[in-house]
């Protein structure tokens, strides 16, 4: 029964052996030559020059070692548990010692376990302390790792460098073997085997006392310095040469630069000189471009960005202006051109032409032979600017012209818009100036134009800058969009000719209103006789002879001024005709008055005419036709008056 | 600013530090004779070795290039300083307009306002002028 049979359990077969590494050999198993070849491995030095007391050394390092590896196993421990465990285990120790109190225990064990708790203490401070200075080194660690991966890549980096090279030396024997460890950088510019070396040795026939051969060698060699140094010594001339002219070169370019830069291009303006300067930037590595377009001064205008290099001229660098249409910019220049046609007989004739040379202050100052570079390339660049400024106006009146096509405006070439209006007919030709003074504008028609007197003249030139400033006024609106909203708002058409036309038909209107009226009050069945005053309170027509009977039609003119210069221009014009019947018999204070409000159908429409018809109390319509307007007028004065 | 001045002040130490060592290079390897001092005694002759005599008069061609390419650099030094001068005096031009209209010329630029308001108003009643009474219906 008693059978026992004892089983030894062997504890590696279980633990060890399945973390077993089966590459990890016993070293006591290996032989001699094994164990031989793994310390010629390890220690990489031969056995030569080992002596007892260095391995004696050795022997005693490596336990050291081992002891500290010990040591901070145990701190390892120690600062392995958490904070909370320990905490939990001081509560905990406190709580025993309360209920031993409570319990009533004898004193001695109540001193022992004070001893206890002191020594816990001590140690719990010691760990803390420990646990301050293992962070304090794994931080030092980890910035020594760092530093360590950083010199670790620069050598990375540099050993591919001198492999690139080496690979370079190699392709010279062996272009396939080298070829392979090259960087493709390498074989994309240097061809394969352009590298080659040889060894610099000392030379046997010299060592080996042939003196004769050595003396002819040495003044041969010599000979090669000296030669190289002629050589050397013709180079530095030749270059310093080179650079002397260059740094002459380079300084007139920045003297030019820099007057240009420092000198304020004057504008008059009312007599007073406005100043400005020249808005220069980089343009890539070396040059320097300038910004004469308008853009920053809210042009939208994107077929010409008005920028341009100043360049150093090769020969003598002197500052030279080049933009895109360099070729043809020395020779001509765009205008625009207005020519005014009245209808006589039937017939348009041309009564005003606006002036396309000499009409702008800068043309004073053409260019001439006395002039300095700068000065020249200041004249270029304004005169790149008026160019800028009058493609654009062109461009933006095209656009407009586009959404007037109801109103008699009509684009009849790419360089050319006509308007018609009532008995006129407005041209606005884009023309193209020779700068020796030659235009493309016929002969006759120049002396014809001379005929007519100066102020219809000088219509033609009132409508050209009208259009300027109006394109200024559009740029000013745009600046102010963009400063307050922040957007710019898409395809804006320009508010440029609608004014004028907006004008043109109001007045053409008011005429032929106010003749219906002084048509209709002269028929005699009416009773009353017009006598109409202009809104300068002057009479400009009336029946002599009558006072009593008298319809007076005063003209007057919405005259609200606004802080915006502009304003009274870009608001649809509107008059007011106030007619005031007199005398008939009806009692004098009885002074009815009949308005009559001339305005377009809206704020943003300009070319059309409304006239509201009003009389207080009794009457307010609306008409857009004059006959209409005489219908209703003549059944309002016999009815009231 | 203070960095690039600091930068540019920098490049033209080390340009002239490089130039001085490259003199002082090329000036050593110009002399005919070996180096005192440096050879041992079994090879006297070392200095006059044909080869290394090409390697030295290659050295001294590369070093004078180097001269060149140095001083070059120089001047591209001075050159963007120039152009760092003329670009960077330029105003901001928003505050210098908002200055120039503080300062002094609100009044004026009223003033003008009003007679370019004047004026535009009586072009544009000059262009459009219509004889009420005139002979053309």
């Amino acid at each position: 029964m008693k059978d026992d049979i004892p089983i030894k359990l062997d504890p590696g077969l279980v633990t060890q052996s399945s973390f077993k590494d089966a590459f990890q050999v016993n070293p006591e198993s290996l032989s001699l030559f094994q164990i031989l070849g793994r310390i010629n491995h390890e220690r990489s030095e031969q056995f030569l020059g080992l002596t007892e007391e260095e391995l004696a050394n050795e022997v005693m390092n490596e336990k050291i070692d081992e002891k500290l590896r010990r040591q901070r196993e145990q701190m390892g421990d120690g600062s392995g548990k958490s904070d909370k465990e320990r905490f939990v285990n001081v509560f905990e120790d406190v709580n025993e010692e309360s209920l031993a109190n409570i319990t009533g225990d004898d004193g001695d064990q109540e001193l022992i376990d004070n001893d206890q708790e002191l020594e816990q203490e001590e140690t719990e401070e010691s760990l803390l302390k420990k646990l301050a200075i293992e962070k304090e080194k794994l931080s030092q660690f980890h910035k020594n790792k760092g530093e360590l991966l950083k010199l670790l890549q620069s050598s990375l980096n540099e050993a591919s460098l001198s492999l690139d090279f080496v690979s370079l030396l190699v392709t010279s024997v062996r272009p396939n073997v080298g070829k392979t460890s090259m960087s493709s950088h390498l074989k994309q510019f240097v061809p394969l085997g352009s590298l080659n070396s040889d060894r610099i040795g000392i030379d046997e026939s010299a060592t080996h006392g042939k003196l004769q051969n050595v003396e002819v060698n040495q003044k041969a060699l010599v000979s090669w310095k000296i030669d190289s140094l002629t050589r050397i010594i013709e180079m530095v001339n030749q270059k310093s040469r080179n650079l002397v002219v260059e740094a002459g070169k380079e300084k007139r370019y920045f003297q030019d630069l820099h007057k240009l830069s420092i000198t304020k291009s004057l504008n008059y303006e009312n007599g007073n000189e406005k100043q400005y300067e020249e808005v220069l930037f980089k343009i890539g590595e070396r040059e320097i471009g300038i910004k004469y377009g308008y853009q920053d001064s809210g042009s939208r205008y994107r077929l010409d960005r008005g920028v341009a290099a100043l360049e150093k001229s090769k020969g003598t660098g002197e500052l030279a202006f080049r933009h895109h249409k360099a070729g043809t910019a020395t020779t001509i220049m765009n205008k625009i051109m207005v020519k005014i046609f009245e209808k006589i007989d039937g017939e348009f004739a041309m009564v005003s032409e606006s002036k396309v040379n000499n009409n702008d202050d800068d043309d004073d100052d053409e260019v001439n032979e006395n002039m300095e570079t700068w000065q020249k390339v200041q004249w270029e660049i304004k005169r790149a600017r008026n160019l800028v400024f009058e493609e654009e106006l062109f461009y933006q009146l095209i656009k407009e012209a586009k959404v007037l096509l109801p109103y008699g405006a009509k684009i009849v070439s790419n360089r050319k818009i006509s308007i018609e209006l009532e008995d006129q007919l407005i041209e606005i030709i884009y023309v193209t100036i020779e700068k020796d003074g030659s235009e493309n504008v016929k002969k006759d028609e120049k002396d014809k134009n001379d005929n007519n007197n100066d102020n219809n003249n000088l219509k033609a030139d009132y409508v050209v800058n009208f259009l300027k400033l109006m394109l200024c006024h559009y740029h000013k609106t745009n600046v102010y969009e963009t400063n307050n909203n922040g957007v710019v708002s898409g395809n804006l058409i320009p508010l440029l000719l609608r004014p004028l036309i907006g004008k043109f038909n109001h007045e053409h209107f008011m005429k032929r209103l106010i003749r219906h009226l002084i048509d209709l009050y002269r028929q005699e069945d009416v009773g009353y006789q017009p006598k109409v005053i202009d809104d300068q309170g002057k009479v400009i027509y009336s029946v002599p002879g009558f006072v009593t009977n008298v319809v007076e039609i005063k003209i007057g003119r919405d005259e609200t001024r606004h802080q915006d210069v502009f304003k009274k221009v870009t608001t649809p014009s509107r008059s007011i005709i106030r007619m005031q019947f007199t005398g008939n018999g009806k009692e004098a204070e009885k002074q009815e008055v009949v308005e009559l409000v001339v305005k377009t159908s809206s704020e943003k429409s300009y070319c059309d005419c409304l006239v509201n018809l009003k009389l207080a109390g009794v009457l307010d319509v609306n008409f857009s036709d004059v006959v209409e307007i005489g219908r209703c007028l003549k059944w309002v004065t016999t009815q009231y008056f | 600013m203070q960095q690039k001045c600091i930068n540019y002040l920098k490049k033209v130490d080390a340009n002239t530090d490089l130039l001085v060592k490259r003199f002082s290079e090329l000036v050593e390897l110009s002399s005919s004779t070996p180096k005192s001092g440096e050879d041992d005694d079994v090879h006297p002759q070392k200095g006059m070795n044909i080869n290394v005599i090409a390697t030295s008069t290659l050295a001294l061609e590369s070093n004078a290039s180097n001269i060149v390419r140095l001083l070059e650099e120089l001047l591209l030094i001075t050159r963007s300083m120039k152009e760092q001068w003329i670009l960077q005096r330029l105003p901001n031009s928003v505050a210098d307009l908002e200055d120039r209209y503080k300062e002094q010329e609100i009044g004026e630029y009223e003033q003008r306002n009003e007679i370019l308001e004047g004026m535009i108003g009586e072009l544009m009643d000059r262009i459009t002028k219509v004889d009420y009474m005139g002979s053309s219906a």
